[in-house]
């Protein structure tokens, strides 16, 4: 069997399915959704600030001993070159050309794993990822094998940037609840699952909308919000309770990628990785995890 | 006029059925065939074949409710044709560049290749499409039947050409998974 043989016979599907595409539906919303996005991802550029250093034994999402991240589009990106680093994120074992979309950019490969963008073409390629074509995943192509380029964070010109949940969901190429297949309780360091898998469509759907209503703060408002009035001797202290209330969730799309959100319930936070983003729990959203993450 | 209506003045063998039929469905079809061709004068050649091919196949065949897929089917074929014919040495266009999306779906080498029969592949590709929902299947047409690019397919349905490009990717693979079940081999 030759490809033109199977699109040739694609002009002769049924033509019930032919004029059923014919219908235009432009989804509503869609675009102010994705311009609410695109408008915190002009917020944010160049220079890189961890919110993180007040938790205890918490993953950020650039440790000193990862991969160098490299920047491209106002977001850093880092290449991972073990499968190990790459499946986490529902990336699969065995990456090939078959996985491999469009060019998205050449990369010079300094020594080690120092990855950064070239102007010109090198033998190092970074390719869109077919099965899930959206920021957070792309492929490097370097003499016939493959690696994944992960994002890993947004970058932050001032402390205080906010960005609306949508953002993030977006990066990971969520943009409708239809694209959230599952949300799951791990531990900390996001290896296992340790508490409820969540596929119901109707909670899920759930889960989405009241994640889209929830207020962002920049990271100078949530420290203020929960830390300012705290004497500074007992400051320490109030981090690392802070720290100690995580519930890490998993967010798994519909192509199988996977990004993780922390939830501090007792205290009525999320924090959106890479996003530099707190968002403060309504009381639906706290109904929805008490519910949900048992 | 309806659909219907035009397919009787065909059965009546009235010369205003062509007519009609242009007023209705030209652009559509010349657009169609010009997406494949990536030439107006070839487009509209293909459109005049279209009409008279149409003449003569109507009857015995009567596309009452169908005549869009049905002249759209004809006209797309010409054109590929006339592609094929054109550029075969260069390979460039938007048919040979939809030919290597194609690739991705024949299925992995198998049993042995038996003559294919364009039309039961092509129940087949229906019945695989009518396992998907509306976007992916929507969209899947829009690429393959009607050889729009990723971004009017975006604008057509308000998704972001990402969107468009995985769906495209996934129903790709499905559609390779499924005539691999179905006993299809290279």
């Amino acid at each position: 069997m030759k490809p033109e043989e199977i699109l040739d016979s694609v002009g002769k599907i049924e033509p019930r399915i032919v004029q059923a595409s014919q219908v235009t539906e432009k989804k509503n919303g869609k675009w102010q959704f994705r311009a609410l996005a695109v408008l915190g991802a002009l917020c944010l550029a160049a220079v890189l600030l961890f919110p993180n250093i007040f938790k205890k034994d918490q993953p950020s999402d650039a440790v000193i001993d990862e991969p160098v991240p490299f920047e491209l589009d106002g977001r850093l990106y880092q290449v991972l070159e073990e499968p190990s680093q790459w499946t986490k994120y529902g990336i699969p074992e065995i990456l090939s050309q078959g996985y491999a979309g469009e060019h998205r950019a050449w990369l010079n490969h300094e020594e080690g794993d120092v990855y950064s963008l070239s102007d010109t073409e090198t033998e190092t390629e970074m390719l869109e990822y077919a099965p899930c074509v959206c920021p957070a995943v792309y492929l490097v192509k370097e003499n016939g094998t493959f690696k994944a380029a992960v994002f890993c964070n947004d970058i932050h010109k001032q402390t205080n940037i906010s960005a609306p949940m949508a953002q993030q969901f977006e990066t990971w190429g969520i943009l409708s609840s239809d694209d959230i297949a599952e949300i799951a309780e791990t531990d900390w360091n996001r290896n296992s699952v340790t508490g409820a898998v969540i596929e119901d469509r109707e909670t899920l759907n759930e889960f989405y909308d009241l994640a889209m209503d929830l207020d962002p703060y920049g990271n100078d408002d949530f420290q203020a919000e929960v830390f300012d009035g705290i004497d500074e001797a007992q400051q320490a202290e109030a981090h690392n309770a802070f720290a100690d209330d995580l519930r890490t969730i998993r967010v798994r799309n519909s192509a199988g990628l996977c990004f993780w959100m922390d939830v501090h319930p007792s205290y009525g936070w999320i924090y959106g990785h890479g996003t530099m983003t707190y968002y403060r729990i309504n009381d639906d959203m706290a109904g929805w995890i008490q519910n949900n993450l048992k | 006029m309806e659909d219907s209506e035009i397919v009787d003045l065909y059965l009546k063998r009235d010369e205003s059925a062509i007519r009609e039929t242009s007023a209705r469905y030209g652009s559509k079809l010349r657009s169609l065939a010009d997406r494949i061709l990536e030439n107006d004068a070839s487009a509209m050649e293909c459109e005049n074949d279209t009409y008279l091919k149409a003449w003569h196949s109507i009857p015995p065949y009567e596309p009452r409710t169908w005549l869009f897929p049905f002249l759209g089917r004809i006209i797309r074929h010409l054109a590929i044709d006339e592609c094929r014919r054109k550029n075969a040495e260069k390979r460039k266009g938007v048919y040979f560049e939809l030919t290597k999306e194609m690739e991705e779906c024949v299925p992995a080498k198998g049993g042995p290749e038996e003559d294919l029969n364009a039309d039961l592949l092509a129940q087949t590709i229906s019945a695989y499409l009518d396992t998907l929902g509306d976007e992916p299947r929507n969209i899947f047409v829009r690429r393959y039947w009607f050889f729009e690019s990723v971004s009017e397919i975006s604008k057509r349905y308000g998704f972001s050409e990402s969107k468009v490009k995985s769906a495209l990717f996934r129903t790709r693979e499905g559609l390779r998974k499924h005539l691999e079940k179905e006993g299809y081999s290279v």
